[in-house]
């Protein structure tokens, strides 16, 4: 049996798994990054701030790994419990989530330089902690699939059954 | 129940709780001004131990937020031009939280370090120096490390000034068999080079030969005047007064290990014994 067949999975789930992931990845990011470049726009001296930080650099990540992370959110969500598809978006879309957070939290180190004094923050270990709680997240997948597999495997049936090898 | 499912998923909102907390507990002493630094304004200037500049800035941190400050340490660099002189840094220390932590940031410069070429410019040249003063420090359980660098240009004002070989001023006494040429010299010196001895190195010279040397040796105090005396025979000096001619008097200034040279013409046309 294809497991990654279209008819196996519900869109219903699919949408409410994408509209989630639209929502934390893309939509609540650029909110806060819309935000924080109008406030700065308005202090007076802050556009070197800005311009260092490079706000629409990171916007850019946001939309660039946000986008892929809602479609394939979709096929998560999509997917049944126990499904080895299922189980891959997963694990896919939390790589991609340990990609997203690395790169929008600007791998834990901020320079800043105003005119003769220069600032600097690593806090690479928050992010570290964000990442750990995603590849805990593409865990989840994995022991869910493990959890599920069976249950799973007997609702569609007993074609569904993976045959062994060398079986006719 | 799926017990590993729910195990899974607790971790991870205990993974976000933690650093929900940890940011919390962080940023809330800082905004509400629970950590405070505040420098007496007495100390911070340099004293002399040796060779040894030693810098010591007492520094109070009342730290009432939840996390100690880590590995506090102060950073300097002075370099003149693209030439490091020296760079160091005071000893980390940690401000334990829920108190008033009082510091002593150390910062040494042994002069014994620095290498000739440089400590020649610090003892006898006024220069322009980069000075760079860094602060750095971990906090939130060591999860942030923050640093603050200014740089800045200082002038230097050299240990020796108004350094002066007088060889327009220059005395001839006979002292029998020889002739013995004085030259005065003038010297002002920092504190910081008081008490140290000075050497001097000096000789007169015609277009072929050294014709008389000097040799010098005190120990340094506020101002320093005194007289090279450079012992000529008389054979020699009667050569130059009957054929007159320029000299050259070199002398080599030593202090601290760094040396410098000056040259001036001596006439000797018209002098007389």
């Amino acid at each position: 049996m294809n497991e990654f067949s279209l008819k196996l999975g519900s869109p219903g789930k699919g949408i409410v798994s994408s509209a989630i992931a639209a929502v934390k990845y893309i939509v609540v990011p650029l909110l806060v990054l819309t935000v924080l470049t109008e406030v700065f726009a308005q202090i007076e001296g802050a556009s070197t701030v800005t311009g260092q930080l490079d706000l629409e650099r990171v916007k850019f990540f946001v939309l660039v790994l946000g986008i892929p992370m809602t479609v394939l959110a979709f096929f998560r969500g999509f997917y049944p419990k126990g499904s080895r598809s299922r189980f891959v978006f997963g694990v896919t879309v939390a790589a991609l989530v340990c990609a997203w957070i690395w790169m929008v939290m600007m791998g834990g180190n901020i320079a800043l330089q105003l005119e003769e004094v220069g600032f600097s923050i690593t806090y690479l270990g928050f992010v570290l902690l964000f990442i750990l709680a995603a590849v805990l997240g593409g865990i989840f997948y994995l022991a869910e699939m493990l959890s599920y597999r069976k249950e799973w495997l007997a609702s569609v049936g007993p074609r569904a059954e993976v045959p062994a090898e060398g079986a006719p | 129940m799926r017990w590993g499912l729910l195990g899974i998923r607790l971790s991870i909102v205990a993974v976000y709780l933690v650093i929900a907390a940890i940011i919390a507990m962080s940023i809330l002493p800082l905004a509400s001004g629970k950590i405070q630094v505040s420098v007496p304004e007495k100390g911070g200037e340099p004293t002399i131990d040796g060779s040894r500049i030693v810098m010591t800035i007492p520094v109070d941190i009342t730290n009432d937020g939840y996390f100690d400050i880590q590995d506090l340490t102060i950073k300097f660099r002075i370099a003149d031009g693209a030439k490091v002189l020296t760079e160091q840094s005071s000893a980390p220390v940690d401000v334990i939280a829920g108190r008033t932590n009082h510091l002593n940031l150390s910062l040494v410069v042994d002069l014994d370090t620095v290498e000739e070429d440089d400590l020649k410019d610090l003892v006898f040249n006024a220069t322009i120096l980069d000075l760079a003063v860094g602060v750095e420090a971990g906090y939130s359980l060591g999860l942030v490390k923050a640093s603050i660098d200014t740089a800045q240009k200082i002038e230097w004002e050299p240990m020796v000034t108004n350094l002066r070989i007088e060889a327009d001023n220059a005395l001839w006494e006979s002292n029998g068999t020889n002739v013995d040429v004085l030259v005065p010299y003038h010297f002002e010196a920092s504190d910081f080079i008081q008490g140290r001895t000075v050497s001097i190195q000096a000789q007169l010279s015609n277009s072929t030969a050294v014709v008389g040397t000097a040799s010098e040796s005190f120990t340094v105090g506020p101002v320093n005047d005194g007289q090279l005396r450079f012992v000529m025979p008389q054979s020699t000096y009667l050569s130059l007064q009957s054929h007159p001619e320029t000299l050259v008097l070199g002398a080599d200034i030593t202090l601290m290990g760094a040396t410098t040279h000056i040259e001036q013409p001596v006439n000797v046309g018209g002098l007389s014994a």
